[in-house]
């Protein structure tokens, strides 16, 4: 029910979800990810029904409207956080802290339904970074990794797109990298659509603020085909996230980094590689979170690009 | 620690032509000359060099409490009434001791002797620097009493309706500013002219005396002359009586109508401040033109200092007041070269009580650099397009999910970036504008996703944009455009 991302012989997005599944293809595929566990979809249903909840939050989450949203959101995420995690899945937990063997670690939520193309869910469920391994906190944080399924904005989404509320979710543990510099990759163009562009966007730091968007990154464009680099424009990276004792954050960027580019030619075309073998494992054009500590590359989350249309994809 | 390094937060105003030596003779009446009259001071002040002019800032925390400190005041229309005989008052003041200053013989005194005309007409721009911004900001709150009052008095009377109407109506100019006067005499002595021949030097000669000032929006501009007027008087209506007459009719008109109105809402309040609003139009000229006679009497005595100061060309425009009082006190002149580069371009820091003028271009991008981000402030904003597609709406600038009260079907979303938080107000936006952000940014996933136009890292939207602005948004090309109403 735990198990080590370099291990999953069969991945399936109902088990992981769409982070963890992606994550564990492309370790299988050799790609550079962070060394790290699942704690599988059926972990969170065992603590449901440890704890006995799962007909109340089902029955919770039938009455949930544009009206009440708020109060039973807040009734689910209690109910979640209040419950007992059984010596079972604890003991489980500790043995792969051990075996992963990480100062500090990254926390992600990885739901079944995030990652699919017609649903983006861009940062609607929680992440917590550069959490020390201990293992109470670590569980604790795993808690707030299931509760953040209610999280009003991620309810309010679902009750748009008509989605059930009670879904799978995994939790990803993972070494924190202390990147030097993070961003994103496109595999096509978002906007113009143009499949023989890779995007690259980047910024200092961990890539939190460039998600975000409180920052203006560094934008590479490459072609595809050979290579080159046809366009880059500086960013303007006021601030960046850094791992602290609190956790991480956010900081003003030294004065002379702020208009300097973070990536120099050579590591934008390796990164660039890197992205387009991603992009043939999944027979689709990806959007790629990557980080880099010391001139290695990390890929830390690829999926779908959600706004290219779909049809080909679906039709898979 | 050098000024240009210290972080203020900087709040743009007005863009005027501004020398240092204008710029310099107003900065101690921001600082001490507000302060004594509302207890609250501009000290700190920056000016861009933006083409032939300046942007003028001044510090955001400062303008915040001069501002609440004003709002305070205003809420006695009492107080409305009593700044507009003060304004008049100083700029009255102003024009009288420049008048006396410009009647001196001043060629034969000494540089003691017009160290202390200069001392005085220095005090008289003490009290100014209220005029000049408290109005600015009187002016609007008073806009917005009269607006309030409108409203209620036209819902008591169920003509909700006619608001937009009336509030033009009752806000539009319907005394004649300076420039308008001139006009008005010219077109009589053009009256003339055509009555009895060419003899009109004279008139021409008054009139020149009497408007010659009008261009001088600052101290190296040339006045208007005899043969500027003669020249203007052939582009003037060939019937210049009927001219004036149809002039004084739509001014007749519009007062008139103003009446009407007033007279059918029956509301002493709403008319006391219509006709003190009326009075504050005329003021945001005056205001302005005061500053022009000041310069227009003070240009000969400026040519005699320039002279002393072996200058030339109104080169003294580019030294500062203090400058010049060092020389009329202890003989030091400054450079020909600091003057001829602060020609070329110039940026005006004051902190505190310290002021660096800054002339050399790389210099200049530097302190920009450091203390504005190097802001480019204007109408349109750039940045890069996400979905594209061109959307016109309202702005609502968006700060947190505190704000989805204001935002409704259509308006346009203006964050400094979006958070997975805002959906809903997200789902009403007509197009969103951010301030950061790359392409790939949460904002720019979601407005692909929602097909919502979006134009993201426009560095200043949030600051330059207010609410209610409307703007159209074409994210096709990136750029966001102020549209004027």
């Amino acid at each position: 029910m735990v198990k080590f991302l370099n291990e999953i012989k069969e991945p399936k997005v109902s088990e992981l979800g769409g982070k963890g599944y992606s994550l564990a293809v492309l370790i299988n595929n050799g790609f550079n990810v962070p060394k790290g566990f699942v704690i599988t979809s059926e972990v969170f249903f065992k603590f449901l029904k440890d704890n006995n909840l799962v007909e109340k939050i089902e029955s919770l989450c039938s009455e949930i409207n544009e009206n009440n949203f708020q109060e039973k959101c807040k009734e689910v995420k209690d109910l979640i956080l209040s419950g007992k995690i059984s010596g079972g899945i604890k003991s489980e937990v500790k043995e792969n802290l051990e075996k992963l063997n990480a100062q500090y670690i990254s926390i992600r939520s990885s739901a079944v339904s995030e990652d699919s193309l017609k649903a983006s869910f861009a940062g609607l469920h929680d992440t917590f970074l550069n959490i020390k391994t201990e293992l109470n906190s670590v569980l604790e944080n795993v808690k707030k990794c299931w509760a953040s399924l209610f999280n009003e904005s991620a309810v309010v989404y679902r009750i748009r797109k008509n989605m059930p509320h009670l879904e799978r979710i995994a939790v990803i543990i993972q070494e924190m990298i202390a990147a030097d510099v993070a961003g994103t990759a496109f595999t096509a163009h978002p906007d113009t659509k143009d499949r023989n562009a890779i995007i690259i966007e980047a910024t200092w730091g961990l890539g939190e603020s460039l998600v975000s968007g409180s920052v203006t990154p560094d934008l590479h464009i490459i072609d595809k085909k050979s290579f080159k680099i046809i366009k880059k424009t500086i960013g303007r990276k006021k601030t960046m996230i850094v791992p602290s004792s609190k956790g991480i954050e956010k900081i003003k960027t030294p004065d002379n980094k702020t208009f300097e580019f973070c990536l120099d030619e050579e590591a934008v075309i390796r990164l660039a590689k890197i992205c387009l073998e991603i992009e043939k494992i999944f027979e689709y054009p990806q959007d790629i979170e990557w980080c880099m500590k010391e001139g290695k590359i990390f890929i830390l989350q690829s999926r779908a690009i959600t706004s290219l249309g779909g049809e080909e994809y679906e039709d898979k | 620690m050098k000024i240009s390094e210290e972080k203020i937060k900087w709040k743009k105003t007005v863009t005027r032509p501004t020398s240092p030596l204008k710029a310099s003779s107003l900065m101690e009446g921001l600082g001490k000359g507000n302060a004594e009259i509302i207890g609250i001071f501009l000290n700190n002040h920056l000016l861009e060099p933006v083409g032939e002019k300046h942007a003028w800032y001044v510090d955001e925390e400062e303008w915040t409490n001069f501002v609440k400190r004003i709002s305070e005041l205003c809420k006695d229309t009492s107080y409305l009434e009593k700044q507009a005989e003060d304004a008049y008052r100083i700029c009255g003041k102003i024009k009288d001791i420049t008048a006396k200053i410009r009647a001196t013989d001043f060629q034969n005194k000494s540089n003691e002797r017009l160290k202390d005309l200069l001392n005085e007409y220095h005090k008289s721009l003490y009290k100014y620097s209220f005029v000049a911004w408290g109005m600015l900001v009187i002016d609007q709150l008073l806009v917005g009493k009269v607006a309030e009052k409108l409203q209620t008095a036209l819902k008591n009377r169920n003509k909700g309706e006619k608001f937009n109407e009336y509030f033009e109506t009752l806000t539009t100019k319907v005394n004649l500013t300076d420039a308008e006067r001139e006009e008005i005499e010219l077109l009589n002595i053009k009256a003339e002219a055509q009555k009895r021949g060419d003899d009109i030097e004279r008139l021409l000669k008054e009139h020149a005396d009497k408007y010659g000032w009008l261009p001088m929006y600052d101290h190296d501009i040339v006045p208007w002359d005899k043969e500027y007027f003669r020249n203007r008087i052939i582009s003037l209506s060939e019937n210049p009586q009927k001219e004036i007459a149809q002039r004084e009719e739509k001014l007749n008109k519009r007062r008139g109508r103003i009446e009407e109105i007033l007279h059918e809402l029956n509301d002493p309040e709403l008319s006391r401040l219509v006709n003190l609003l009326q009075k504050y139009i005329i003021l945001r000229t005056y205001r302005t033109d005061i500053l022009k006679i000041a310069y227009y009497n003070m240009n000969l005595f400026f040519k005699e200092i320039e002279n002393r100061m072996g200058l030339e060309g109104n080169e003294v425009a580019y030294t500062t007041i203090d400058e010049i009082f060092n020389f009329l006190t202890n003989g030091k002149v400054i450079s020909k070269e600091i003057i001829k580069e602060r020609m070329e371009h110039f940026l005006f820091l004051k902190i505190d009580e310290k002021l660096e003028i800054v002339a050399n271009k790389d210099r200049i991008d530097n302190v920009l650099k450091n203390q504005l981000d190097r802001l480019e402030l204007s109408d349109v904003l750039k940045g890069s397009g996400v979905y594209t597609g061109i959307k016109q709406g309202g702005v609502k600038i968006i700060e947190s999910v505190k704000d989805e009260y204001k935002m409704h079907e259509g308006d346009i979303l203006v964050a400094t970036m979006t958070t997975p938080e805002m959906h809903s107000i997200i789902e009403k936006a007509g197009a969103i504008v951010t301030d950061e952000g790359g392409i790939t940014c949460h904002a720019a996933v979601v407005a692909r996703e929602f097909k919502i136009p979006c134009v993201i890292g426009t560095k200043y939207a949030t600051k330059v944009l207010k609410d209610g602005d409307l703007v159209e948004v074409n994210a096709k090309e990136g750029i966001v455009r102020r549209l004027k109403i």
